[in-house]
């Protein structure tokens, strides 16, 4: 089962936050124990920084092909209603992304993300081919909306977002409790919401201080004596005011003995708040102490220091940090509501947090009672115990098992069901002026399936005017003349291509004689074979060049699926262009019978348009079109920019050579010499810097390679997971921190040209990759 | 002397700020003349999140044309502009 997870929530506005945190540790353990199950990472490409921290966290346990980044047009926050389109879009383009990945489930660990930053989460409406699961952590919102959801652009995120959820075919419930108020109040089956718990970090055990860093640690927060500690954010569910007020009603005498901590970071506003409210219960000043942000060190050590550690939320998804305190060894007292008891799991250190009187009784209990507060010490480290990341990963993978196997039973009762025939849908034949082969007797055939139109490619205007009105797009492609209709026809309206011939060179050879424009065969074969090919083709002629390079590119790029004629077809693609090429392309043969031959298309063809990675991203382009058609300029730019970022990477990998500043000439010789012989499987390709993005600097190096005859555009540089940055000098740039993002590794090469300049390169090449 | 007047203005605001904090029923109040006009309420929000300084914030790169673009996110668009123009079920 290939489990993906959507990580965005250790990437924004959550990652500091105990969601990010939460999310982090399970997808650790998950990793750590993955139970035999292909895992991967998904992230959002606008935060390049947490990209590499998250990388470096997982390095040991997963292989970084395996973590990959999705872009999106941004900003896409919803608070801002500008936003709104670049929304949506972007939404449909990380739904399409993770399809792509062929997951059987897509595990968001946060979904209520995206008010105020990138982060772009859904569920998709189509139930597709995999399960959407998405962490549960509560549904405090919804319980007290009038306090959280009076904002109405929080409240419309909010209701989108619970109607997102109760579309996903799990929940995860971080508690027992969060499990419960799913049920209740999103009316959800019990076998969808699974409570699968939480953990606390390792570093939250017992420690010993030494009196003089103890000292040091409470001089520096303020703390001048024992004190009672809270910690986990100040909020209006958090009860902060409750628990001042609890403390004012102590009896001096323990005041005197105790602190009382509030250990978060906390706003300038919201601590004047405070400090008016214990000035107005009688505090004096040093009795309560407003910490601020602590580190994790500092936390674990304020648990181990702390004579009493008290949570009086109001309401919780789980409350970590009486967990986090409890794995401290600190006596541990706290609401008797929501999630706060299961973790808690003892009765008599409960209190009832809207009661004043119940949260004071309950501290001077503890604090009067040293052997209570051993009691609690050890009751606290016996149930933390028994809460461990490792069990919440196996419940979130039994349960992804689980509604795996609920799918598979339901997919195969509704391909039944889909047997059902339809109407022929309406299908498009193109030939060029001489196919090949004549298709009339598979047309024949291909009838009792198809309402076919067989199209010359010659009456391009007529078909130009009613391609939208076919289904399905089918292109004959060969080696022949008057081939240059047709591709004009592929590159607008993209379809199926059954390949005649693998060597098309002459044909666009041909072409650019018949009808132009100069070059197009050389832009092909650059495009296809890269600057090797062209200098070949400079040195032996057009006619050998068209026999030694298939220069096909073009259009297999444009192909959403493709058909040959013989097997060695799909060994040609695999050694041109790699195996991922002749992924999904079917063989059949011309002796055929027509019959047989027409059900295999038939099958080809229907493949293409459902299962096809091209056909896919069409339907995604139209979903995105049906959101309005009043768009800047800019959003169409960067929704397409994104759409071509998240290509799967087909083509040979790229070897990035920034040749920004003039190469020395030895360097100039080692480059010659590594384009006219790259390694085996990779693409050099300079680059440079416009002083805004990266460029392929390709009219430089058709100048280094003595084919300045041709002409090519800088065009952006398409950088992504596989491909190498080369430094050929010392102190050379860095790559962007979008590309290292993106899986581009770096690497550096002596700049001495010889025979085995393209060898030694594989090699250093191949250690970068491993690295 | 503009940086000078930023500062003040900013300090002025982030007393106003502190001071409305401070009095929970005066911030309810301005709040809810505030969600009165959801669009602002978006925009006000949308702007006090930019105005965090944390660290995992970003700034989106604007693109103005399409020589900004690879050469497959050029196809990309061709095919975007197309189906705008050309909407057909998908």
């Amino acid at each position: 089962m290939r489990i993906v997870l959507d990580l965005q929530a250790c990437q924004a506005s959550s990652m500091h936050r105990g969601i990010g945190r939460y999310s982090m540790a399970l997808a650790l353990a998950m990793a750590r124990h993955p139970a035999g199950h292909d895992l991967r990472i998904v992230l959002n490409d606008a935060y390049p920084d947490s990209v590499a921290a998250i990388r470096q966290a997982f390095d040991s346990l997963l292989p970084q092909s395996h973590i990959t980044t999705f872009a999106v047009p941004l900003p896409a926050s919803e608070a801002d209603p500008r936003n709104r389109w670049r929304l949506h879009s972007a939404e449909r383009i990380r739904e399409h992304y993770l399809a792509g990945l062929r997951p059987d489930v897509v595990h968001v660990a946060s979904l209520f993300e995206g008010l105020g930053d990138n982060v772009v989460t859904s569920v998709p409406q189509d139930k597709g081919r995999f399960n959407s699961a998405v962490t549960l952590y509560d549904l405090i919102p919804l319980v007290y909306k009038e306090r959280y959801l009076g904002d109405p652009s929080v409240a419309a995120w909010y209701r989108r977002k619970l109607e997102n959820i109760k579309r996903a075919d799990l929940l995860l419930a971080i508690s027992g409790s969060a499990r419960r108020e799913g049920a209740e109040l999103l009316g959800l089956a019990p076998e969808r919401i699974v409570n699968i718990s939480s953990a606390v970090d390792a570093r939250f055990r017992p420690r010993v201080l030494a009196p003089q860093a103890r000292s040091a640690l409470l001089a520096r927060l303020g703390l001048r004596r024992e004190f009672i500690m809270y910690t986990g954010g100040i909020d209006y569910r958090k009860n902060i005011e409750g628990l001042i007020e609890a403390y004012a009603g102590l009896a001096p005498p323990l005041r005197r003995q105790y602190q009382l901590a509030v250990v978060c970071s906390v706003q300038a506003p919201e601590r004047v708040r405070l400090e008016r409210l214990a000035a107005k219960r009688g505090l004096a000043q040093d009795e309560l102490v407003l910490t601020g942000f602590v580190s994790d060190d500092d936390l674990v050590a304020l648990y181990n220091c702390t004579a009493l550690f008290v949570f009086p939320s109001l309401h919780e998804g789980f409350g970590l940090p009486v967990l986090e305190a409890m794995a401290c060894g600190a006596p541990v007292i706290g609401s008797n509501t929501s999630s706060i008891p299961e973790v808690i799991g003892r009765a008599d250190a409960l209190f009832d947090p809207t009661r004043i009187g119940d949260i004071g009784a309950g501290m001077a209990a503890v604090l009067a009672d040293p052997a209570r507060q051993a009691s609690l010490r050890a009751h606290g480290l016996a149930q933390a115990a028994r809460f461990s990341w490792e069990a919440s990963a196996r419940r979130a993978i039994e349960a992804f098992e689980e509604a795996h196997a609920r799918r598979t039973r339901t997919h195969a009762t509704r391909v039944v069901a889909a047997g059902v025939a339809h109407a022929r849908p309406r299908l498009a034949w193109v030939v060029p002026a001489m196919p090949a082969r004549s298709p009339a007797g598979l047309l024949a055939a291909l009838a009792q399936y198809y309402d076919i139109e067989l199209v010359r490619a010659q009456e391009g205007a007529w078909f130009e005017a009613n391609a939208d009105g076919f289904e399905r797009l089918v292109y004959q492609v060969g080696n022949v003349a008057g081939l240059a209709p047709l591709l004009d026809l592929l590159e607008r309206h993209p379809g199926l291509v059954v390949l005649d011939d693998f060597f098309l060179g002459q044909a666009i050879s041909d072409a650019e004689a018949d009808q132009g424009p100069p070059g197009r065969y050389c832009r092909a074969l650059y495009l296809a074979h890269g600057y090797a090919a062209l200098a070949e083709e400079k040195d032996t002629g057009r006619t050998a060049s068209c026999l030694a390079y298939p220069c096909n590119k073009m259009v297999l790029a444009r192909a959403i699926g493709v058909i040959v004629p013989v097997a060695d077809m799909l060994a040609q693609a695999t050694h041109w262009y790699g195996a991922a090429c002749a992924a999904g392309w079917r063989v059949v043969a011309p002796t055929a019978a027509p019959a047989h031959a027409a059900a295999l298309y038939r099958d080809a063809i229907e493949a293409a348009a459902y299962e096809g990675a091209r056909a896919a991203e069409r339907r995604l382009l139209a979903s995105i079109a049906a959101l309005g058609s009043a768009v800047p300029e800019a959003d169409l730019l960067q929704t397409a920019a994104a759409i071509a970022a998240n290509r799967p990477r087909s083509d040979a990998r790229q070897v990035l050579v920034d040749v920004g500043q003039q190469p020395a000439p030895a360097e100039e010789a080692l480059l010659r010499a590594l384009l006219t012989r790259p390694p085996p499987g990779w693409r050099i390709e300079p680059v440079r810097h416009d002083g805004s993005r990266y460029r392929y600097a390709r009219r430089f190096t058709l100048g280094l390679i003595d084919r300045a005859d041709v002409e090519l555009d800088d065009a952006v540089v398409d950088a992504g997971a596989g491909d190498a940055w080369l430094t050929l000098a010392a102190g050379g740039a860095a790559p962007p921190a979008a590309w290292l993002a993106r899986g581009v590794v770096a690497c550096s090469f002596d700049a001495c040209a010889d025979d085995g300049a393209a060898g030694r390169l594989a090699a250093v090449l191949d250690r970068a990759g491993r690295a | 002397m503009t940086i000078v007047r930023g500062r003040i203005l900013r300090m002025a605001a982030l007393r106003a700020a502190a001071f409305v904090v401070a009095h929970p029923r005066l911030d309810l109040f301005l709040r809810r003349q505030i969600y009165r006009f959801p669009r602002l309420a978006g925009r006000v929000r949308a702007a006090v999140a930019q105005s965090r300084r944390s660290d995992w914030q970003v700034v989106p790169v604007q693109l103005s044309d399409e020589t900004e673009l690879t050469d497959s996110a050029r196809e990309v668009l061709r095919d975007l502009r197309r189906a705008i123009d050309r909407p057909r079920m998908p």
